[in-house]
């Protein structure tokens, strides 16, 4: 579990960028400002600040001079897309930059990226019997190397970071072979056979009917 | 942004100071060179004159045949049609004019004795009246002991000239410098122009891509799987907002583009009373405690609906500007053009350095994006779209503020006939 900061004046998206970090197990304190933000970082440690730039009062660039001695690593995220400004955001010391609109998935990818760089979480992700390290794209099975095609292997990340949740056949296609692939229905249902088979998986995904597939949660 | 500005300027400045120093010396070079060939001329001239002379007198005695002499030489030399020569005086030791055809009184008695008290060679200027003489005197030989011969040269066409070429530097200089005024003046307004364009995209960048962030993301949230009941209410109400929030983003737009695009106006004459009334009626609910100020027979001249959504708009800002519950005051009292309508708050009030831009498209003062529900307002083009419908009527947007006092907004509209 990661404690995650979110500096963001708009509601909607607080909420959904906490949404989407509660798939990979982060808890989330939502600030509304520059001021709120400050305070917070005063009382507690963070493993990860969140930042928009367009804040009231004390903007996001001035409050990374506040941040970056206490060596919280910090991810702008902002509608500000022009390069200067992602320059200087790097420039400050920031980790990342992701513009709006993001992808849900996109954000996911780099707040996992940046804690397990920092090493505020482990590099391998624990599933049932399997463990995987999304950096080395290399996946084991009760401590023995598990060989996976690419798209095997996105297919298997995907199904992790949306565990306990029906995902729509149409919605995995489309994240894992792509928009414009021609990838039928049945290239998926080979896959999911072949990673219950190389995994042991006979119960974990589970086929729910008329939607798709489901990795199960840890009991 | 302005450091550019102000080195752009400063070299503008520079190259203004060179070119005018550079000019200043060129001119001053040219005049030096014609001198100097003037000077070497006349030398020579008077050279020859004084060998002419010295030959002409040679053997006259006495004063009398002294200027017989000199004015046979004279008539003798005299070439038709020439003017750049000199005049001549014949000075004895005492200095009295032995002879002359200096014409009277154009050459001061004083510089001609101080010439030939300077000595052979040494060139002496005098300045008589508009006029500038170059003089220069030696001694004749072949007469008796201390006769000076002095040419005397008119070199004021110099003078002129120089007077003329001043003249036209500083006219050139005049333009240039006209020229690089009207320039940066130019340069100032593009740049000011770029300025806020590069504002307004970056700012309707920004509320475009928020809400669009918010609609995208729990629409993927949505349509990936099955998320459990309450997530899904949430993540659909955000939807809903955001996009009702993009569709009023487009509509104020729309208002502001059909209005900048010229769109006509449907002018009647309205009472202040219906106006306000109309006005009230539409406030939302939370915004009750405005004050209505509008003498009877008080009419403008207006397109009623613009001028609905301009008065509505000001008194939402009013009421975002104000503590919950504070006055606001909407009145009307007759002026030079017609009526004056104002809308006044004693709110927070908005910061001199802000009150040049509030106008401007999504300019916004607090910098944060609360919003508010109605035409435009909490779009960030409330105000742009406020000032443009005052436009449209023939009027101006003038705002009055103090930081903790409040605000007055008001728009000045011709009077329209009072229906009885």
């Amino acid at each position: 579990m990661n404690l995650v900061l979110i500096v963001e004046d708009e509601p909607a998206i607080a909420d959904l960028i906490e949404i989407t970090l509660a798939r990979i197990d982060c808890r989330c304190v939502q600030a509304r400002d520059g001021e709120a933000a400050a305070t917070l970082l005063e009382q507690g440690a963070y493993d990860l600040v969140l930042l928009d730039v367009m804040l009231p009062g004390t903007d996001g660039f001035a409050l990374m001079d506040y941040i970056a001695p206490t060596g919280t690593p910090v991810i702008f995220v902002t509608a500000r897309a022009d390069v200067r400004d992602r320059v200087r955001g790097l420039k400050l010391g920031a980790y990342d930059y992701i513009v709006k609109p993001f992808e849900p998935d996109e954000l996911l990818a780099r707040v996992d990226g940046v804690l397990r760089h920092t090493g505020r979480r482990g590099a391998r992700i624990r599933v049932f019997n399997i463990e995987i390290d999304p950096e080395q794209r290399a996946v084991w099975r009760e401590g023995e190397a598990v060989e996976l095609s690419p798209r095997e292997f996105d297919l298997l990340l995907t199904l992790v970071r949306n565990r306990g949740i029906a995902l729509y056949r149409d919605v995995l296609l489309e994240r894992v072979w792509g928009f414009a692939s021609d990838a039928g229905p049945h290239t998926l249902d080979v896959n999911i056979h072949r990673l219950r088979k190389k995994l042991g998986w006979s119960g974990e995904i589970a086929t729910v009917f008329g939607i798709g597939y489901r990795l199960e949660a840890e009991p | 942004m302005n450091r550019t500005r102000t080195l752009t300027r400063l070299l503008l400045a520079l190259l203004c100071a060179v070119l005018s120093f550079g000019a200043a010396w060129t001119l001053r070079q040219n005049f030096a060179h014609t001198r100097a060939a003037l000077e070497e001329q006349y030398t020579l001239d008077h050279l020859r004159t004084q060998l002419g002379v010295a030959d002409a007198v040679a053997g006259a005695q006495g004063t009398r045949a002294l200027s017989a002499a000199v004015t046979e030489y004279r008539r003798a030399s005299r070439v038709p049609g020439r003017t750049d020569v000199g005049t001549l005086a014949l000075l004895d030791a005492d200095g009295m004019i032995l002879w002359s055809d200096i014409p009277v009184g154009a050459v001061p008695y004083d510089a001609l004795r101080r010439c030939a008290g300077a000595g052979t060679g040494q060139l002496l200027y005098a300045r008589a009246k508009e006029a500038l003489y170059l003089l220069m005197a030696s001694p004749l030989s072949g007469t008796a002991e201390g006769v000076w011969l002095l040419s005397v040269y008119d070199m004021s066409g110099l003078l002129a000239e120089q007077t003329r070429q001043l003249h036209s530097w500083l006219l050139l200089l005049g333009t240039v410098l006209v020229l690089v005024a009207a320039a940066l003046v130019t340069m100032d307004i593009l740049q000011r122009e770029a300025e806020r364009r590069t504002r307004f995209l970056a700012a309707f960048s920004h509320e475009l891509k928020t809400p669009m962030t918010a609609i995208l993301g729990y629409a993927d949230l949505l349509r990936s799987g099955e998320q459990d009941a309450a997530l899904r209410q949430r993540g659909a109400d955000h939807i809903y907002h955001e996009a009702a929030r993009v569709e009023n983003l487009s509509r104020a737009l729309l208002a502001l583009l059909g209005l900048q695009g010229g769109q006509r106006l449907c002018l009647e004459s309205v009472p202040a009373t219906a106006l306000f009334e109309e006005v009230a009626r539409s406030l939302p609910p939370d915004i009750a405690n405005v004050r209505r100020t509008a003498p009877a027979g008080a009419a403008v001249r207006c397109d009623r609906a613009l001028l609905c959504t301009l008065l509505r708009n000001l008194i939402l800002n009013a009421a975002h500007a104000s503590a919950p519950g504070a006055p606001i005051e909407l009145t009307t009292a007759p002026c030079r053009a017609g009526w004056r309508l104002t809308v006044r708050d004693h709110g927070c009030g908005i910061p001199p350095a802000d009150l040049p831009h509030v106008t401007e498209a999504f300019y916004r003062v607090d910098k944060s994006r609360a919003r508010r529900s109605g035409d435009g307002s909490g779009s960030g083009l409330g105000l742009s779209l406020c000032a443009e419908i005052a436009q449209a009527h023939g009027s101006r947007l003038q705002i009055a503020s103090t930081v903790g006092e409040g605000t007055t907004i008001w728009l000045e509209l011709p009077a329209g006939e009072v229906t009885a």
